[in-house]
């Protein structure tokens, strides 16, 4: 298997990991080469599918609380005139 | 809902402006009728045979509406100085309670809506976010809610309204405040926005703040016309005076210019004939929501063509309404920190006016057909219709002169131009100082109010607000120049407008709809039937008489000059240049305060190169945000929204149109399927690309926008 594929494997799981918020420390970088290891261990085949299945197991991302995008509803009419 | 809904338990001071008004409006009437009448007796008597025929007697009539219209402008700025002068109306709402009162006066409920519709994002949350903050630098921040309601059909655009309202929510610490609201199908135009926000949500506010865009406001200004209105339950709607800002372009800086300081003139003026009976524009204006509920529901029109369907311009008809139903409607010249932008160019104007023409013509029907609307709302749409109307009129106008010069040049002159009712023959009569007097006293109106707006600010000791003395004074010849260069352009684009919502139809000549600088080659393109026009007519004259070719040379010659003038307008290096030389200051730019530099140049709420949809599909955090927000239910079949998202996946969005792109981003599982998709693509694919453009952005920049 070409180097850069797992160079590459492993730089797209920091990424997504950054971009879900999580901070890259050593321990998380550490933590993303074994996340990498372990898959290549099975096989170079799906190498990045695997280790991006496995990735939010690894890494328990962090659940936002969303805000409400719009209050609970409290239906009324609008009234139209008889006439214009 | 409200007890101040309860209009009876009110004291009613209708009376006393009523009768204000009635005395002021008939002392207009009185003055705008005789300057016409003496304006037509000085025309008959320009005229060679003293509106002795058809033709005459149409210029007459043509021209005694035009007298008329200008006079009624002319009128309204005199009132509107001499009220300033005195330091105000006395029958204005500010007057009517002092300071302690104001504050002593508790705030209610207040939802500030934003109806948006394919809007620059960046900007349009910018005024929000500066809104927001001046409220909470009020200290009243608690009594207000805030709704973004989108009509916006481009993906793009409304996936960066909702990861914008997120980021804002985060950024200001509103959630469960700040909410965003898009519709799928934007049925009747804004007002059906709004009403959609009535039906869901009106019942829960006393009151909602309806903005622009480009609207800011100022928390004071808010929190004071809140406590107007819970001190008068019978007025309904309260209408701010927005002025300009933000002006880049030589064109907005021109406008703005104009609007700073003409506008509190005219606008005194109008508010102090309207009193209790003016129109609402629109935005920057506080609304009662109970009665808006109750009576201003926009029925679609019964007639034919135009007036057959939803009603464009629904803001005066609003206002009309409340007004049938007994509410006051307000218009107060003295509420500050109430901002909106201009046009950048021309064409942006000229688009937008295309729109509010046939607006107003749609008022026509109205005007007939609408029952029990007060006469002074009837006189509110005839303004209106006059504003767009004027335009065609001019040019008939000048149509017919040009006959009657004509005719006097080629024909044999008629002795008898009416044989059935003299024996004598007429002699026609040329008086060249009479037609001097005449052009002197049209120019005299049109320009005297703006100097009489110029001697207000210095009266005022605000000169320096304006640049100076010498600055303001080059200001104004250089406005005045310009109006009269936009003048003719205005009237014949205005013309066709007019004749376009008539008969229903679009006549196009030229691409618009744009908002950067207009370039030659659109400009050249969009203006030319009027250059080609005004140049044969110049000719004519010339060719007819050369008097008659002087006369021509102000309409004729800026028709000429109409691609580069939109042009160099339209140029922010122009705007910048006037700016640097401290020429078309206003009071804004001179004091920057914070509510207006926040909107100066808006920070970019997406950094990355990628377009909303994209980062709606790698980014993680918001792919789940815009999934959360999505439909689970399905709209269409299964299987077509997975060979769309197949394609998306293959080629990027750019392979898919709008309806196909909204549909994805609408739905749940369609976007979770192409971010596990997008994610496991090989990085020399479209998304792998992508995903490697987004990784290289600024992180600090980047976490900032989530």
């Amino acid at each position: 298997m070409p180097y850069h594929e797992v160079e590459q494997t492993l730089a797209r799981a920091l990424t997504y990991l950054r971009l879900s918020g999580i901070t890259v420390t050593p321990e998380v970088a550490r933590g993303a080469l074994h996340l990498v290891d372990s898959a290549l261990e099975q096989g170079e085949q799906r190498l990045l599918a695997r280790v991006m299945e496995r990735l939010p197991a690894a890494f328990p991302l962090p659940e936002e609380v969303l805000p409400p995008q719009t209050p609970p509803l409290h239906h009324v009419s609008v009234h139209y005139a008889d006439s214009l | 809902m409200s007890e101040a809904g309860d209009t009876d338990s009110v004291p009613d001071l209708t009376g006393r402006w009523k009768a204000v008004a009635v005395v002021r409006r008939t002392v207009l009437t009185l003055l705008v009728v005789g300057q016409t009448l003496a304006g037509v007796y000085g025309m008959l008597s320009v005229l060679p045979y003293h509106g002795g025929d058809l033709l005459e007697q149409s210029i007459v009539l043509l021209f005694a509406l035009l007298f008329a219209w200008i006079s009624v402008g002319f009128w309204t700025a005199m009132l509107g100085f001499y009220m300033r002068r005195r330091g105000g109306d006395p029958q204005s709402l500010a007057r009517r309670h002092d300071a302690a009162t104001l504050a002593a006066t508790p705030l209610a409920r207040t939802a500030l809506v934003l109806p948006i519709y394919n809007e620059p994002v960046d900007r349009t949350l910018a005024g929000l976010r500066a809104t927001v903050e001046s409220l909470r630098a009020s200290g009243q921040l608690d009594h207000f809610d805030f709704y973004i309601l989108s009509d916006s059909r481009d993906a793009d655009v409304w996936l960066a309204e909702r990861a914008g309202w997120y980021a804002l929510c985060r950024e200001l610490g509103l959630e469960g405040r700040l909410f965003y609201r898009h519709r799928p199908v934007n049925l009747n135009f804004k007002s059906g926005n709004v009403a959609d926000f009535l039906r869901r949500w009106g019942a829960d506010y006393r009151y909602m703040v309806v903005l622009d865009a480009d609207s800011v406001m100022g928390g004071d200004t808010l929190v004071r016309m809140v406590r107007h209105m819970e001190l008068a339950p019978r007025i309904g709607i309260l209408q701010s005076s927005p002025s300009l800002i933000n002006a880049q372009s030589a064109f907005a800086r021109f406008q703005q210019f104009a609007n700073r300081i003409y506008g509190p003139l005219f606008s005194t003026g109008l508010a102090a004939l309207q009193l209790g009976e003016a129109a609402y524009w629109g935005h920057n204006a506080i609304i009662r929501t109970e009665p808006f509920m109750a009576h201003c529901g926009l029925r679609r029109l019964s007639g034919f063509g135009l007036f057959k369907g939803s009603i464009m311009s629904h803001d005066f008809v609003e206002a009309a309404y409340m007004g049938r139903a007994g509410y006051q409607v307000w218009m107060e010249p003295e509420l500050h920190e109430s901002y909106e932008e201009s046009p950048p160019t021309l064409v942006d104007e000229l688009t937008r006016d295309r729109r509010w023409t046939k607006g107003n013509m749609q008022h026509i029907w109205l005007l007939f057909f609408g029952r029990r609307i007060r006469f002074a709302h009837r006189m509110a749409f005839i303004n209106g219709i006059l504003s767009y109307l004027a335009s065609p009129v001019w040019f008939v106008f000048l149509v017919l002169t040009s006959i009657e010069a004509t005719r006097l040049t080629l024909w044999p002159i008629d002795y008898f131009p009416d044989p059935q009712n003299s024996m004598f023959p007429v002699w026609p009569e040329w008086h060249p100082h009479w037609a001097v007097a005449m052009i002197l006293s049209t120019f005299f109106l049109l320009f005297f109010p703006k100097f009489l707006a110029v001697a207000d600010v210095l009266l005022s000791g605000g000169r320096r607000q304006f640049g100076g003395f010498w600055k303001l004074l080059v200001s104004v010849c250089l406005e005045l120049f310009v109006s009269m260069l936009l003048a003719p352009i205005r009237m014949l684009a205005h013309s066709r407008y007019v004749l376009e919502a008539l008969f229903n139809v679009s006549l196009h000549w030229g691409g618009q709809n744009r908002t950067d600088e207009t370039g030659w080659g659109q400009a050249v393109i969009s203006q030319a039937p009027g250059t080609l026009l005004a140049g044969g007519w110049a000719a004519l004259a010339l060719w007819l008489d050369p008097m008659f070719f002087y006369w021509s040379l102000p309409v004729a010659l800026p028709l000429v000059l109409a691609a580069p003038t939109s042009v160099l307008l339209s140029r922010v290096a122009i705007g910048q240049w006037l700016r640097n030389r401290g020429l078309l200051l206003t009071p804004e730019e001179q004091r920057l305060i914070p509510l207006v530099r926040t909107v100066a140049e808006p920070a970019a709420l997406n950094p990355t190169p990628l377009s909303a949809f994209e980062v709606a599909v790698i980014d993680p955090r918001l792919n789940r945000l815009h999934r959360t927000q999505a439909r689970h239910r399905r709209a269409l079949e299964p299987e077509t929204l997975r060979q769309w998202a197949q394609r998306c996946l293959e080629q990027g969005p750019g392979a898919l149109n709008r309806f196909q792109l909204n549909a994805l981003a609408r739905d749940a599982d369609s976007l979770a399927w192409l971010h596990r998709q997008a994610w496991l693509s090989a990085p020399e694919d479209y998304w792998g690309r992508r995903i490697g453009q987004l990784g290289a952005v600024a992180l600090p920049a980047y976490q900032g926008y989530v």
